[in-house]
């Protein structure tokens, strides 16, 4: 499908002409000419990224993390300089994140990163203050999940209806 | 025949993105499956198994906390090899002077920790382990640590039970198999204020050169943790030291509870609550 193909079947950006170069206009407009404004714009674009990739559990999943690192919440210094027992709560604080980022920004590697988002939530029980006082640990197991089980599903009955030629 | 130049300005690139985000996204449905629950509940179901471990003192875990306020509270400690000395204003304890305390084998008889969170609204999390730890000043007297309290092991309502956990030599028995005994290592604690009844203190030596202390001729403990600006000690400050430091209703207010080995949490068991709670909560 061509790229002016999907200009047509999706909401498009209108131009107007400003000397020489083409400048986009904030208001799009879609297939019946109705304009949406920025606010609209954003939100569709948010629709289609959280459809487009594992993004609720991505955000437990960096929750998960956040909250973790807050439970072991030291300086940064002291981290570094500390040993395992001041640093375990970035570590593995941190790598939740980062596997949540992963989730939302290489969805490609959803799986693995949901496995290894699943290991660390695990491991940061006995590691990292009972896993952020268990929250962190739980909301990181229940995210990860969701990564790992993110991917195609069956149309819904409306996609269905729409798709579907009744007599 | 009229080529269309491809935009590869900023601008372009953003629109062409877009337009292949909102096809992707148009293009089929996806989302999180049904296969996530059984992992969900295994994965849950897992982290409730290593709670039970840790609750039956089968699995120690690292627990290190700082930059918070927090409150410890035990019916009895013992601790072998004790160091400590007075550390100048850290950024950590608001700039207040503190207590560094350092033991290198400790055991506890019920443990009760309450750390105050304020964001995002006020709460306080309760971390309980080993036998109850009822307040001493329940009853409505005070408890007053410049006198005995009604038993050296705490509060009366406890007396009888913490007592039979110790010995007459005043240590602790079975510290390392009695579900109502916390034991652990290497445990540093960063104190504004401790109050307690010394029950037994062996050892004592005051007036040790701090940076001193901790070294292989007193306590043994190893390095004190640092790397935050002015917790390291230097020669000529106050450092004690004491062989065996054994002290019932103890109470602390601390900055920070670090234990470089491990601990072990029987009878954990962790509760979350609004507002600011006090040891009335610990039992």
């Amino acid at each position: 499908m061509s790229e002016a193909s999907h200009m047509t079947q999706h909401p498009t950006i209108t131009q107007e002409r400003t000397g020489r170069r083409r400048a986009p206009r904030r208001v799009e407009r879609r297939h019946g000419g109705r304009a949406i404004g920025p606010l609209a714009v954003l939100r569709q674009w948010f629709r289609a990224f959280r459809r487009t990739r594992p993004f609720w559990g991505g955000l437990w999943t960096i929750v998960a993390g956040a909250e973790i690192i807050k439970a072991m919440s030291f300086q940064i210094g002291l981290a570094l300089t500390g040993g395992w027992s001041y640093s375990a709560g970035y570590v593995m604080g941190g790598a939740l994140i980062l596997f949540g980022l992963v989730a939302w920004f290489a969805p490609h590697y959803r799986g693995l990163a949901g496995i290894l988002a699943f290991l660390i939530a695990l491991g940061a029980f006995p590691t990292a203050n009972l896993g952020g006082y268990l929250f962190g640990s739980v909301v990181g197991v229940v995210g990860a999940s969701m990564i790992w089980s993110w991917g195609p599903k069956r149309p819904s009955k409306r996609q269905l209806a729409k798709t579907t030629p009744t007599d | 025949m009229q080529h269309k130049r491809r935009d590869l300005t900023l601008g372009g690139r953003y629109r062409r993105a877009r337009a292949r985000l909102l096809a992707d996204a148009a293009a089929r449905r996806r989302g999180t499956r049904r296969r996530a629950v059984p992992i969900a509940l295994g994965g849950t179901a897992m982290i409730g198994a290593m709670y039970g471990l840790v609750s039956a003192n089968l699995l120690a875990v690292n627990f290190t906390t700082m930059d918070s306020t927090a409150s410890i509270y035990t019916n009895y400690l013992e601790a072998q090899q004790a160091a400590g000395f007075m550390a100048p204003g850290t950024s950590t304890a608001g700039g207040q002077v503190v207590a560094e305390l350092g033991i290198k084998t400790l055991n506890l008889v019920g443990l009760c920790v309450i750390e105050q969170q304020s964001t995002p609204f006020a709460m306080s999390m309760v971390l309980t382990a080993g036998m109850p730890v009822p307040d001493p000043t329940a009853s409505g007297s005070s408890f007053d640590t410049s006198t005995p309290p009604p038993s050296p092991y705490g509060s009366s309502a406890a007396a009888g039970t913490v007592s039979a956990k110790i010995n007459a030599a005043g240590q602790v028995l079975n510290p390392t198999t009695d579900p109502d005994i916390v034991h652990g290592d290497y445990g540093y604690l960063n104190a504004q204020l401790l109050t307690a009844y010394g029950f037994q203190v062996a050892g004592l030596d005051l007036g040790v050169t701090a940076d001193q202390v901790n070294g292989p001729s007193y306590a043994g403990i190893g390095n004190w943790p640092t790397g935050s600006g002015g917790r390291t000690p230097t020669a000529g400050d106050f450092g004690i030291y004491a062989g065996q430091l054994n002290l019932s209703g103890t109470a602390a207010n601390t900055y920070g509870l670090n234990l470089q080995g491990s601990i072990s949490l029987p009878n954990l068991r962790i509760r979350v609550r609004p507002g600011s709670l006090t040891q009335a909560d610990c039992s």
